[in-house]
């Protein structure tokens, strides 16, 4: 009917996992340790008016983040910084307000990686090795340079060292905003807000807001179904579409027959008296994704009225890598986000959903 | 063309005369068949231009660039072929190029709005027309044939000097070059020849109509000629 | 425990519709469309663009907000490039100039609810 260039909306992927939250080989935690930097998590637990202390306690304990402004990318490949913070814990730090597609932008991995995506003339005035970036075309326009800070080549007499510091440092001296997370499990050292003092730094808290939602629709789901049945159970991709619209405030009672929206609950569906949800927006490491996924499961140790409840996951649309080192890119959203379903039984659902300039998540 | 030289005289020769007219003969034939049951003379009505009718033939084609047509990339066009019905018998005096252009560009401005105009717009032409027949060729790129087709059914009116007539379009054949849709479109009249032979009431008639099938065919010089156009493309995608 | 069997799905552009979370700009004072009125003023820029095939296109407003004119706009896959061209060259709202801005785009509602370009942490 028209040309086809015109009909075909841009490539994106949903993948849509079943498990069980306490099986042994159960990846649910590996997925979301591999998805480094998000920027907001949001929850919803149907029947549920007030939240339960050990959940509150789990939130309010969400750690700060930093943000340091103007900061001289070679510091963090400096040996004081590795040894202190980078081999001590995991230690997270993403470029802030910068865009992925037109602007140059630098990720620590928590793994000890530092990834630069950088455009043509950076690239080649730095010097350093790198690699086209996947989706930049035929004419490339942008390279991504992976440096591994704590790979045993890199200690601070050898020529790789010295020439990633001189490279950052005097050819092409690179700043940028940087948001900033340290995790580390007992041994104390020093802290990112006293190593940087001499920089502008900021200790920022994540942002919580919480809701009540009154009378909502709730599709009811089959722990056991993804593709659901009709008259039984709706499916995931239905589920997905509708948590979004209750994030997005969107009013579910339409007609098929009205002007301005069709969208309506799935079917089968339950009215749920109250449902509650809580936001929470900063700079949110995985580890804490983590102890809050465990305290949720725990939520279903005692006899409750709900089904199931959802954990949302959204990742920068600017980081340089969606989950694990994946190269990531912008195109037209950007989107990298994740959701969990938990079932009362400990079953999950698990959707990981990217947009055109990403790989296949894990 | 051995040579590598290109002749334009040489090219020319193969195309006699006779070809064209034979070709026209053909058309016209058609031309019994879709108009009335009984045969008229083939006199063009008073009033119209004679370059209309004059029949499509290959040796119209510009020759001179058919020698470089080989190394460049060719634009792809999409011939349509339709036929004009209409009840009013007033209707046939203003089919005229023009104004069955402006008719099709209205459905398609109708139907697929400003994008689908300006991408029908690229060459598009009422390549041949038959006033008396109601034959019409349309040509446009072949991107944009989809969009021309669909929206032929939507003309719904003929309109010249304030008048309105009522009128549709039938689409006949979809086509790679003219030379196809000609073919198609004798094979086309010869059918509907042979419809109106079983029908046929008197003697006088008979024989008229049988004159005309005789001398509908597409002759043996043409396809003998060696320039053959290898993308007759029929459409098919 | 019965340990549930581990399946993966993966749905490769398999959305059946789009979002777009856009924005309408209009000269300061004047009357400001409804929801319906927005609803037409999106099939009004469809129809100029596309014509009446353009109009035909399922289109459904999701939200829409009369102080910030912003809405989030639903489409069917096939018809996101045309709605989205459509709103670019729409040009005047009852003869006024106005713009559409589209803000996101995804083929997920979810991701329209947390954009990192629009987040201020400081």
């Amino acid at each position: 009917m028209l040309p086809a260039q015109l009909g075909r909306a841009p490539r994106h992927l949903l993948v849509c996992e079943r498990g069980h939250a306490r099986h042994p080989r159960s990846r649910h935690a590996a997925h979301v340790r591999d998805h480094a930097y998000s920027c907001r998590v949001s929850f919803l637990i149907p029947e549920c008016g007030l939240l339960p202390e050990v959940l509150k306690s789990t939130i309010a304990d969400f750690g700060e983040y930093y943000l340091v402004r103007n900061l001289p990318i070679h510091e963090l490949v400096a040996h004081e910084f590795i040894d202190a913070f980078v081999k001590k814990g995991s230690c997270y730090a993403l470029a802030y307000k910068t865009k992925i597609d037109q602007d140059n932008t630098a990720a620590l991995l928590p793994n000890g990686k530092l990834i630069l995506s950088v455009d043509k003339d950076t690239y080649e005035e730095l010097g350093l090795q790198g690699r086209p970036s996947r989706y930049s075309g035929k004419k490339v326009m942008r390279y991504i340079i992976t440096v591994d800070l704590t790979d045993a080549g890199f200690h601070p007499e050898s020529k790789k060292h010295n020439r990633v510091l001189w490279a950052l440092k005097e050819k092409k001296p690179l700043e940028f905003d940087f948001l900033l997370a340290w995790y580390n499990t007992g041994a104390e050292g020093s802290t990112l807000m006293s190593y940087f003092s001499k920089n502008q730094i900021q200790a920022l808290k994540p942002k919580i807001t919480f809701s009540t939602l009154r009378d909502l629709q709730c599709p009811v789901l089959q722990s056991n179904d993804l593709q659901g049945k009709p008259e039984e159970s709706c499916s995931t991709e239905e589920l997905f579409e509708w948590l979004g619209a209750v994030l997005n405030q969107v009013s579910l009672d339409n007609k098929s027959s009205s002007f301005l929206s069709t969208y309506c609950c799935p079917e089968p569906n339950t009215v749920v008296e109250k449902a509650f949800l809580c936001t929470i927006t900063g700079f949110i490491i995985p580890e804490k994704i983590i102890q809050l996924l465990e305290q949720l499961c725990c939520y279903f140790g005692e006899p409750k009225l709900a089904h199931w409840l959802t954990l949302t996951v959204h990742g920068f649309a600017d980081s340089p890598v969606s989950w694990r080192e994946s190269e990531h890119g912008f195109h037209k959203g950007g989107e990298n986000l994740y959701n969990f379903v938990i079932f009362r039984n400990l079953d999950y659902w698990l959707h990981m959903a990217v947009g055109t300039h990403d790989d296949c998540p894990p | 063309m051995t040579s590598g030289h290109f002749h334009p005289q040489r090219f020319w020769l193969r195309h006699p005369r006779a070809a064209r007219g034979s070709a026209r003969a053909a058309m016209e034939g058609g031309r019994v068949a879709l108009s009335s049951p009984c045969p008229r003379p083939c006199t063009p009505p008073i009033g119209y231009s004679a370059r209309r009718h004059l029949p499509i033939s290959r040796a119209c084609r510009p020759s001179a660039p058919r020698a470089a047509a080989t190394a460049m990339v060719r634009f792809k066009n999409r011939y349509v072929l339709c036929e004009v019905i209409s009840e009013d018998p007033r209707c046939r005096q203003c089919i005229e190029d023009r104004v069955l252009g402006l008719a099709v560009r209205d459905a398609i401005t109708r139907v697929h709005g400003d994008y689908g105009l300006a991408c029908c717009s690229i060459s598009f032409t009422v390549k041949y027309l038959n006033a008396y027949t109601g034959t019409v060729l349309l040509r446009c790129r072949k991107d944009s044939y989809r969009l021309l087709c669909s929206a032929l059914p939507f003309v719904r009116h003929l309109e010249s000097r304030g008048q309105r007539y009522p009128c549709s379009l039938n689409t006949l054949h979809v086509g790679g070059t003219i030379r196809t849709c000609q073919k198609f479109l004798i094979q086309y009249n010869r059918t509907q020849l042979l419809r109106l032979l079983q029908n046929c009431t008197n003697e006088e008639e008979r024989q008229c109509i049988q004159k005309s099938l005789l001398s509908c065919s597409l002759t043996e010089e043409q396809s003998e000629s060696g320039d053959e156009e290898d993308d007759d493309g029929t459409e098919t995608d | 425990m019965a340990a549930a069997a581990f399946e993966r799905r993966v749905l490769q552009s398999a959305a059946e519709h789009h979002y777009l979370r856009v924005r309408l700009e209009l000269p300061d004072g004047g009357a400001r469309p409804n929801a319906a009125q927005f609803k037409q003023l999106v099939v009004t820029a469809l129809r100029e663009l596309h014509g009446e095939v353009g109009a035909a296109l399922p289109v459904d407003v999701l939200t829409y907000e009369e102080k910030t004119l912003s809405a989030i706009l639903r489409v069917i896959s096939s018809g996101l490039v045309k709605l989205w061209s459509a709103l670019t060259l729409l040009g005047f709202y009852q003869n006024r100039r106005c713009a559409f801005r589209v803000l996101q785009t995804s083929p997920f509602l979810l991701a329209l609810s947390g954009n990192s370009r629009e987040l201020v942490l400081d």
